[in-house]
């Protein structure tokens, strides 16, 4: 028995380290308010946003170019995979440069293609819609919540999205 | 009392992400909030060159990247023979919410997440969590990384319901069922 649960604990054996305080000794409190420094940090942030509108643009193309690999393929999975992976960088960035509807759409377009081996029809007309009201947000463009025209953009995508799972 | 900034300015980083844009968003954030060393890498291979000989004090990364990804990093970091400093904290910032990726960063050894967007708020306050409250460093078969509960209780007297724990009413010399 005492050799039984001597390999049994040696499956679990567990070293601890405990934690260093390091960066705490080298980090210490500034004589800056933490508020300032973050609203400084916002406003650095806000600073790129400009440049956002010209490189989402350009994550757009290659979006809608992934796209129409994806249809020719027939929906095949690595195609998939691209059109998913492109949506989930810009689900990424937008929200941190005004553009949270952005995040929203391709969020919602990386949920319906996750895991699909095969995309058929339905599926294919339900990623041109995503891949179109991204195109309405940057064209428009609809910063923030979009308003009225944000919530009826995603309003009517939840709609494609249910309709297809049902 | 008001809170104050946590001085960064000896603090390294280094970044990593695929996507050229949000290396820069990052990176601007951490020296707006005082960073002066910052490194980026493009991918979790050019990362683990970087950190091959020269030590990053945080590392922050990104999940979804080829040809290595940010888990794999992770455990590279974590687990690999030749890692400069397995404990490195690694806070993982992923456009992935679902529960189930979450458990799989943990598992994988990461010591904070963060969901995109990036926000300097949602960042810095992980920083500050590595920074002030750094958890033990767990090693096992199944894991290496942070402690995976955030405080321990050394008061806890309750049952010990681990998998290897005996059980409460099993004799300690007791021969295992047929």
């Amino acid at each position: 028995m005492t050799a039984l649960k001597d390999r049994e604990a040696s499956k679990h054996r567990v070293k601890l380290t405990p934690p260093s305080y390091a960066l705490k000794s080298r980090a210490p409190a500034t004589k800056r308010d933490l508020s300032d420094a973050l609203n400084a940090a916002d406003q650095a942030v806000v600073a790129l946003a400009s440049e956002y509108e010209e490189w989402v643009r350009e994550d757009l193309a290659t979006l809608e170019a992934a796209f129409d690999a994806l249809r020719a393929s027939g929906g095949a999975h690595d195609a998939i995979a691209a059109v998913h992976d492109i949506a989930h960088d810009m689900s990424g960035q937008g929200g941190s440069f005004g553009y949270p509807l952005i995040s929203t759409v391709g969020a919602s377009l990386c949920k319906m293609l996750r895991d699909r081996e095969t995309l058929d029809g339905r599926y294919l007309d339900a990623t041109a819609v995503h891949i179109d009201a991204m195109r309405l947000i940057i064209v428009r463009p609809l910063k923030e919540d979009g308003g009225s025209e944000g919530a009826q953009l995603i309003a009517e995508l939840e709609k494609v999205c249910l309709t297809i799972e049902s | 009392m008001t809170k104050k900034l946590l001085d960064l300015s000896s603090i390294s980083f280094l970044v990593v992400d695929d996507n050229d844009h949000m290396r820069r968003v990052i990176a601007q954030i951490l020296r707006s909030l005082g960073a002066q060393t910052i490194k980026q890498a493009a991918d979790g291979a050019e990362a683990l060159a970087i950190l091959g000989d020269w030590d990053a004090d945080i590392i922050i990364a990104d999940w979804l990247m080829t040809p290595l990804d940010g888990i794999e990093f992770t455990r590279m970091v974590r687990t690999a023979p030749d890692s400069r400093n397995p404990m490195a904290p690694i806070i993982m910032v992923t456009a992935y919410s679902e529960s189930e990726r979450i458990t799989e960063a943990r598992d994988a050894g990461i010591t904070e997440m963060m969901v995109k967007p990036v926000s300097p708020q949602a960042l810095y306050k992980r920083i500050e969590e590595v920074i002030l409250r750094p958890r033990q460093f767990v090693r096992c078969d199944s894991f290496v990384g942070p402690d995976r509960h955030r405080r321990s209780d050394k008061n806890y007297h309750g049952p010990r319901r681990r998998s290897h724990d005996e059980s409460e009413n099993e004799p300690a010399d007791a021969e295992p069922a047929e």
